[in-house]
């Protein structure tokens, strides 16, 4: 466990959205086991000012697996190969002496590089910003018990509600559908009475937003689901459809 | 304003999805009972052939059928072209190193490709079975079927039928339960019934279809038995 790492970091380098990028190469050596992958690039980060390179930008705020602000492939994977887990909570004792370990930012044309491995998740800001939310008026708190919800309910809706907005799911998916993320927000609401008077509107909103920021469509395939390292479920995609239909037909 | 809603509706990837699902679906019932009709070849000549005649008798209702399948077949290509260009544009650049595929299967990665390949094959079937069978005026379709020039009796033709019998199965192995999750039954008990189900759409009845081609261009053509 404590045994040092060897390793070699390929990552992308990407001057600004419009420019070109590729990767790069770097030998880490004498690694600690139990640094998460973001204290890896801070490590190298640190050594790439001393040695007066650029830096390697990325994004990260809590480090704590709850913000979803870091968002880059880790191997292919979105946050890594480790299942459930983001970038920030995924440790190096899960990589092997010697292993070479390929990073780059999240793939979509709505999610365009700012920098290196930093990417413009604003749509996701946008399609929140149509309808994503409830703004009927709920006065002051009331007793908790006063609205009764069936726990198998509570339990969907916060399920829904553990989505932290990172974007693997667009990252994985190859259409590079949103569904995932827009149906999590839509179902955390619709499953719950508070988001009742506003849900026809909100629907239709948010997926005209979602196709207005270019994201692709569901095709079922799972990657998504896979990859999330909240597992929100795939059933929120169903929910979001039949909502969608209802909201259409009523 | 109904009317501006299924503008809508048909304009975003949701609704486009789930006409492709709804066709879909439907042209997997007119499957069902075109298997139906087929198997009656395998109790001969004659009842195959007094089948044929009694279709002939309710031409008008089967002219409507086709209309109708031209109809659901066109708006499955359409929608799933237009999303398919869609999502290419969508991607942009990919994931350049080993690219994540968990859980997502083969044939659920395919479905445009398995789609083109029963395209050209239905295209071949209509020019053939459909086409040939409208003027050749002669309709003893249990000939046709086993004829050398159209039918079973050419073995580039069975080998066609037999590989995209194949593909049918391996398209709807996807189709059927994605076009579910996409009406948004998914997770209802109907939709748990119907996913059950897939199994008789997806392997019995490309099965079905597998075993007449390989009942009559194989096994007889060749004098197997």
């Amino acid at each position: 466990m404590s045994n040092k790492l060897n390793l070699t970091l390929k990552v992308w380098r990407q001057e600004s959205s419009d420019s070109h990028g590729d990767f790069v190469d770097y030998s880490m050596e004498g690694v600690n086991p139990h640094m998460s992958f973001l204290e890896l690039l801070d490590v190298l980060n640190e050594r790439l000012i001393t040695e007066g390179m650029d830096p390697i930008a990325f994004e990260h705020d809590c480090r704590e697996g709850i913000c979803g602000s870091c968002a880059m492939s880790i191997n292919g994977e979105a946050h890594g190969p480790v299942k459930s887990t983001t970038a920030c909570q995924l440790h190096m004792f899960h990589f092997n002496d010697g292993d070479t370990i390929t990073v780059e930012p999240w793939r979509a044309k709505s999610f365009p590089v700012i920098k290196d491995l930093a990417v413009d998740r604003s749509a996701f800001d946008r399609i929140i910003q149509s309808g994503g939310y409830v703004s009927v008026n709920t006065g002051s708190a009331p007793d908790g018990n006063a609205i009764p919800i069936d726990k198998e309910t509570a339990t969907m809706a916060f399920d829904a509600a553990a989505c932290i907005g990172c974007g693997a799911c667009v990252s994985s998916c190859k259409n590079s559908s949103a569904s995932l993320f827009v149906s999590a927000k839509i179902s955390q609401f619709s499953k719950l009475p508070q988001g009742q008077p506003e849900q026809k509107q909100r629907v239709l909103s948010m997926v005209a937003q979602m196709d207005k920021e270019g994201f692709g469509h569901c095709t079922n395939t799972g990657a998504c689901e896979a990859t999330c390292p909240k597992d929100i479920s795939m059933d929120n995609i169903s929910t979001m459809n039949k909502e969608y239909l209802k909201a259409i037909l009523s | 304003m109904l009317l501006n809603q299924l503008k809508v509706f048909i304009s975003s990837t949701i609704g486009k999805k789930m006409v492709v699902a709804t066709t879909g679906l439907l042209f997997c019932l007119f499957l069902l009972a075109h298997l139906a009709n087929n198997f009656v070849i395998y109790t001969g000549a004659e009842n195959f052939n007094f089948l044929v005649k009694s279709l002939e008798k309710i031409k008008p209702l089967i002219r409507l059928a086709e209309v109708m399948l031209v109809l659901i077949l066109g708006g499955h290509i359409y929608n799933s072209i237009t999303l398919a260009l869609k999502s290419k544009k969508a991607k942009g650049i990919a994931n350049q190193s080993k690219i994540d595929v968990a859980n997502a299967s083969l044939s659920s990665r395919t479905m445009v490709f398995t789609g083109s390949i029963l395209f050209i094959f239905l295209t071949v079937h209509l020019s053939t079975f459909w086409y040939t069978f409208q003027t050749s005026g002669r309709h003893d379709y249990y000939f046709m079927v086993t004829s050398e020039s159209f039918g079973f009796g050419n073995i580039l033709i069975t080998s066609l039928y037999l590989v995209a019998m194949i593909i049918l199965g391996f398209h709807l192995r996807h189709g059927f339960q994605s076009a579910i999750k996409t009406l948004g039954i998914g997770n209802t008990a109907l939709g748990k019934l119907l996913s059950l189900l897939s199994v008789i759409f997806w392997l019995f009845v490309p099965a079905g279809f597998f075993s007449i081609a390989f009942w009559f261009g194989i096994v007889k053509h060749f004098g197997l038995v």
